[in-house]
């Protein structure tokens, strides 16, 4: 079983809760994914405003448990205090770590991102942070205390699906004990399949699903694209190759070697 | 006083948290705050912390990826 800080989770599909056509297609989309984890935010409240109460009701009718991200944060301060708010209004330990380091790509500042991790840990917290495929700052992640490490496969966003698979499956290889989940830039099921084909404990995406022309579809199709990964990866897969190898037995074809006489 | 509320200018008298969000009719149920880049739990919302120039956090839960 899967265990994210002492707790097992029962999906390998994580979901976000942003940019859903309505709320009641993301209730909905969250049940036909299967996830038990949803990722949550916080923004500033209005005066007067009940928009918090309102989301976090819906949320917690789906009985998932929430994962507040620290998003849009681009320095250490912010990202540490956006935290120690999450776990105030959540209460959860749990964070995912984001601090943004380039606008146009949202990548991810490792060295802030490395400095907040060792933060935060100390303080208590169970950081999953988003970062790079970079084997040092992953190693380094782990020195800070952080269990869990999230890399990306593509900018948030994008739909490119995993666009380094080379040091991905390097990254996995190094560190095969510590629960690792592929975070942004999936846009098609087979992307998630390809994740967990590559030994990647779960996924996390957003925008592949709200933004589907029907988002509970997109959403069961991404649970069974996590499974058949997963399971293609428990099942092993085999080695790929540069020449042909015929699958059809050759001993006994028909007019074998009648060319000679 | 003058606070920065969420990044506004806002004239207040309440020295407490509890005090300022009733004053400025913020609900207070689902609701976290930090002064000044430090959370202030809910159990230190009647402490009379706030003084000129301060800067103030509101936030809520919100849709997150």
């Amino acid at each position: 079983m899967l265990t994210f800080y002492g707790q097992e989770v029962a999906s390998r599909l994580l979901i976000g809760t942003a940019l859903y056509p309505s709320p009641t297609i993301m209730q909905q989309a969250i049940k036909a994914s299967g996830a038990a984890i949803v990722t949550v935010s916080l923004r500033r409240e209005a005066a007067g405003g009940k928009a918090g109460d309102a989301f976090w009701s819906l949320i917690r009718d789906t009985g998932a448990r929430v994962l507040p991200n620290t998003a849009g944060c681009r320095t250490v301060r912010e990202a540490v205090t956006t935290a120690e708010l999450a776990r105030e209004l959540f209460g959860t330990p749990w964070i995912k770590l984001e601090v943004i380091g380039d606008d146009e790509t949202l990548q991810p500042d490792v060295v802030g991102l490395v400095e907040a991790a060792a933060l935060l840990t100390r303080e208590g917290f169970n950081v999953f942070p988003y970062c790079t495929e970079d084997l040092t700052v992953a190693g380094r992640l782990i020195d800070a205390g952080c269990e869990v490490v999230m890399p990306w496969a593509a900018p948030i966003g994008s739909a490119k699906g995993i666009v380094n698979p080379a040091p991905l499956a390097l990254l996995r290889a190094r560190f095969p004990d510590v629960p690792m989940v592929i975070d942004a830039g999936l846009g098609a099921p087979s992307h998630a399949a390809h994740a967990l084909e590559l030994g990647y404990d779960a996924v996390l995406l957003n925008t592949a699903i709200a933004k589907a022309g029907d988002p509970v579809a997109m959403a069961e199709a991404f649970r069974l694209a996590a499974e058949a990964g997963r399971t293609a990866y428990e099942a092993g897969l085999m080695a790929p190759r540069d020449f042909a190898s015929p699958s059809t037995p050759v001993v006994g074809t028909p007019f074998w070697h009648a060319a000679t006489s | 006083m003058m606070l920065t509320v969420n990044g506004e200018r806002r004239e207040a008298r309440s020295a407490t948290v509890r005090r300022l969000l009733g004053e400025l009719d913020y609900e207070t149920e689902f609701v976290a705050v930090a002064v000044n880049y430090t959370v202030l739990p809910r159990g230190r919302w009647d402490e009379p912390v706030l003084k000129d120039g301060d800067a103030v956090e509101i936030v809520s839960p919100r849709q997150g990826g």
